[in-house]
């Protein structure tokens, strides 16, 4: 039986290294930035940046020229200007918008880190707000959704810096369609961060409840905390047992989102643990009549109160795998002679990859 | 999934009542196990089920407590359950104007410390002559229509074993993939090809016996879809769906027809005992949580299935989402998978079943569902299962016999 078929056209950008430079601050100020130039660089459907601050000026375009450009605030979060960046993504809806902001380095939480913010406002900023301190505000009408750092209780992002001087290797893979944008960023063979913004397939809410049906999330698997230390980004205990992801309803209503896949016997079948079925160890193996590993669909489920209940629709060439498969494995149809190289697992999620191209974990 | 579509036609056999037997007592509970298993056997003929072989004990009429067996008809081919009276289970009790001191044998005059039955031609010491079991009892053998192309086979046996004064007799279903070929007797069904069948003996036995603290009524389901492939039955009581039994040729295997040659799954439970209102027959924790599907493959061996479910956050889906899609309005069901798991080489999902979808838990027996095409689902459990009417079904209830 042959892999699935892809529903959408993509495009990739993959293996960046992002190697460890001078410093700290240097490295992950390359980091942003490469995940800013991927998203708008895109040959079909880029992102565009439509306001920015280089913390010594703003414009309706992007200042984000060259990583120098990314300004930290003072120490410790101590005052001064920093930069933000305001991304726009019209497939999705008219204003779908997405700000990094609030950038400042310092000692945090354990570590000497590199700190952001996250914000997704799919009714759009106000453009003509936002200054050399301060990111911009939304338009009349539009709320944020701050993407809160669950691992660091609700703090910003320190972009999975650790005690140690890492290398990164960037994967962006885009739909041309401009309705899915896929960032994952791998450090010594793991996925360490994951940021999405997807557009679901059979979505169920109409487009008044749903005016800009995407879910979005950027997740990070740090280090210096208890919550999920060292795991993937792109696992079943994130987004399958919590709502991690994200979206935002017409109101504007901003709600929590599961990602729903295949159950039984109290958890996702690609996850059913061994200590579980200690005589059962072929369980993580491929499916014992066709040779075929399991390519789960992947359900979107709103489950916050308030009038937002429900299965929403499903992600686009995008699957749960097995937890026994590791990052970086390929699918291959059982017997085919060729590996295709189209089918790769992140984690515990299995994307669409550039054919024939070998992937840089490390 | 909301408003499924229905795949197929199906002929449903809905709401067939009978009655306890109030005002009670042990020989109407008796005599409503009679009817019950009668109607089973009705109810599966009329959806096409063909009657292979059967034995038809008949009912002693007895005028103290209504318990005995004749010796009745069979075994022999067909159908010989022609009245609940010829669905009789096997008694240790003969009836006491059966037992006679043993001078009343002829030939054995003046030995009063001996017995003797009448129905049995047993003598020996009174104790032993109350407690006999002569095994006479009915039993029948049902085959699926042959447009399944499935060569499973139905064997209900009334074998008695023990208290069957007090709990109505040792209901056996048993299921066999190859047919029950072996013996066949008066006394003793016939066994199961290869040896292999599937029993379950909660159901009767001490299962229904528990409800003999009070009388309650009995509604049977049955349905079938136009292939003759899929058929569904269940038996309700006190409001609950306390058996079920689902034969399943699926339409679209997963293993090849080398590695399957019969895709057949099926399904027989009963609510339990001592804790029969936990267990629903039909629901997330029994087919979920547990593997109550069985299939046989080629090569002989047999594996357990369960039945998955989409899900999220810890439960299935129907478990977690407490309301309706509040988009829509509409109460979601999911598909329900089929995974072979624990039998090395058998691992791997299966199949699905079909027009059978999970239900929401929140959602309560009886509720009708829309389709795609304006036909209905009705939920039993946790499973909505094709429905034909607008009438809801009964499950039992007191007071719905006739």
């Amino acid at each position: 039986m042959p892999l699935p078929m892809f529903e959408r056209n993509w495009q990739f950008n993959v293996n960046q290294a992002l190697p460890w430079t001078t410093d700290r601050p240097t490295t992950k100020r390359k980091y942003l930035w490469a995940i800013k130039n991927s998203m708008v660089i895109s040959p079909s459907n880029p992102w565009q940046v439509v306001r920015s601050c280089d913390a010594v000026s703003i414009a309706n375009g992007d200042l984000w020229t060259n990583y120098t450009k990314l300004i930290w605030s003072g120490t410790n979060n101590g005052g001064g200007n920093r930069s933000w960046c305001v991304l726009r993504q019209p497939a999705i809806s008219p204003y779908f918008e997405m700000c990094i902001g609030h950038l400042w380095h310092g000692y945090y939480q354990y570590d000497y880190a590199a700190v952001f913010s996250l914000h997704f406002c799919p009714g759009g900023y106000d453009l003509t707000t936002g200054n050399l301190t301060t990111r911009p505000s939304p338009r009349a009408g539009a709320a944020e959704y701050n993407i809160t750092n669950p691992s660091d209780s609700g703090d910003p992002f320190t972009m999975a810096g650790g005690s140690v001087d890492w290398n990164y290797v960037l994967h962006y893979i885009q739909s041309s369609d401009g309705l899915s944008t896929r960032v994952v960023v791998c450090q010594d063979g793991r996925v360490l961060t994951y940021l999405f913004i997807d557009v679901p397939k059979d979505v169920i809410p109409t487009t008044a409840q749903w005016p800009s049906p995407a879910v979005f999330n950027y997740e990070e698997a740090t280090t210096n905390t208890s919550d999920f230390p060292n795991l993937d980004a792109t696992v079943y205990n994130r987004y399958y047992t919590q709502n991690r992801a994200k979206t935002q309803f017409a109101g504007p209503t901003n709600s929590s989102i599961y990602f729903s896949g295949e159950h039984l016997r109290g958890g996702p079948i690609g996850q059913q643990d061994l200590w579980q079925f200690p005589d059962r160890r072929f369980w993580h193996g491929p499916n014992n009549f066709t040779g075929e590993w399991q390519m789960l669909p992947i359900g979107v489920v709103s489950h916050d109160v308030g009038g937002k209940r429900g299965r929403i629709g499903r992600l686009c060439d995008l699957w749960w795998g097995q937890t026994t498969i590791p990052t970086g494995a390929f699918y291959a149809a059982p017997g085919a002679a060729v590996n295709t190289g189209r089918h790769i697992q992140f984690g515990h999620m299995i994307f669409p990859w550039p054919s024939a191209t070998p992937v840089v974990l490390v | 999934v909301q408003a499924p579509k229905l795949t197929k036609t199906w002929t449903i056999i809905s709401n067939q009542r009978i009655f306890e037997g109030r005002p009670g007592g042990w020989d109407e509970r008796v005599r409503q196990r009679s009817r019950l298993l009668l109607l089973i056997k009705d109810t599966l003929v009329a959806l096409g089920w063909r009657p292979i072989r059967s034995m038809a004990a008949v009912n002693h009429s007895n005028p103290w407590n209504g318990h005995g067996v004749s010796g009745g008809a069979g075994p022999g081919p067909g159908d010989m359950w022609g009245g609940w009276t010829q669905v009789c289970y096997d008694t240790a009790n003969h009836p006491d104007w059966d037992i006679k001191p043993a001078d009343w044998v002829p030939g054995s005059p003046g030995h009063w410390q001996y017995y003797y039955c009448s129905w049995c031609n047993l003598s020996g010491g009174l104790e032993g002559v109350y407690t006999h079991n002569c095994q006479i009892h009915s039993w029948i053998i049902l085959a699926p229509p042959l447009s399944s192309g499935s060569h499973y086979q139905i064997l209900i046996d009334w074998a008695s074993d023990n208290n069957q004064i007090y709990e109505g007799g040792w209901h056996q279903f048993h299921v066999s993939a190859t047919g029950f070929t072996g013996g066949g007797e008066r006394t003793v069904a016939p066994t199961a090809g290869a040896n292999w069948s599937w029993v379950n003996q909660q159901w009767g036995g001490s299962t229904w016996g528990t409800a003999g603290a009070a009388n309650y009524d009995y509604t049977v389901h049955g349905m079938i879809s136009n292939d003759g492939k899929q058929t569904r039955l269940l038996s309700c009581f006190n409001g609950l769906v306390d058996w079920t039994f689902t034969l399943d040729v699926l339409d679209k295997p997963v293993p090849s027809s080398a590695a399957w040659s019969d895709p057949t799954v099926i399904s027989f439970f009963s609510s339990g005992n001592t804790t029969r209102y936990y267990l629903y027959p039909l629901g997330y924790g029994r087919c979920n949580d547990g593997a109550p599907f069985y299939t046989r493959w080629s090569d002989g061996s047999t594996s357990a299935l369960y039945a998955t479910s989409e899900g999220y956050g810890g439960a299935t889906f129907g478990e977690d989402l407490p309301c309706p899609n509040e988009f829509t309005g509409a109460w979601e069901v999911q598909p329900v998978a089929l995974y072979s798991f624990g039998t090395t080489g058998k691992l791997g999902r299966v199949g699905t079943l079909t027009d059978s979808w999970w239900a929401p838990t929140r959602i309560i027996d009886g509720t009708l569902l829309a389709t795609q095409d304006s036909r209905r689902l009705a939920v039993f459990n946790n499973m909505a299962l094709p429905w034909n009417t607008n009438a809801a079904p009964l499950f039992g209830e007191l007071g719905q016999g006739t």
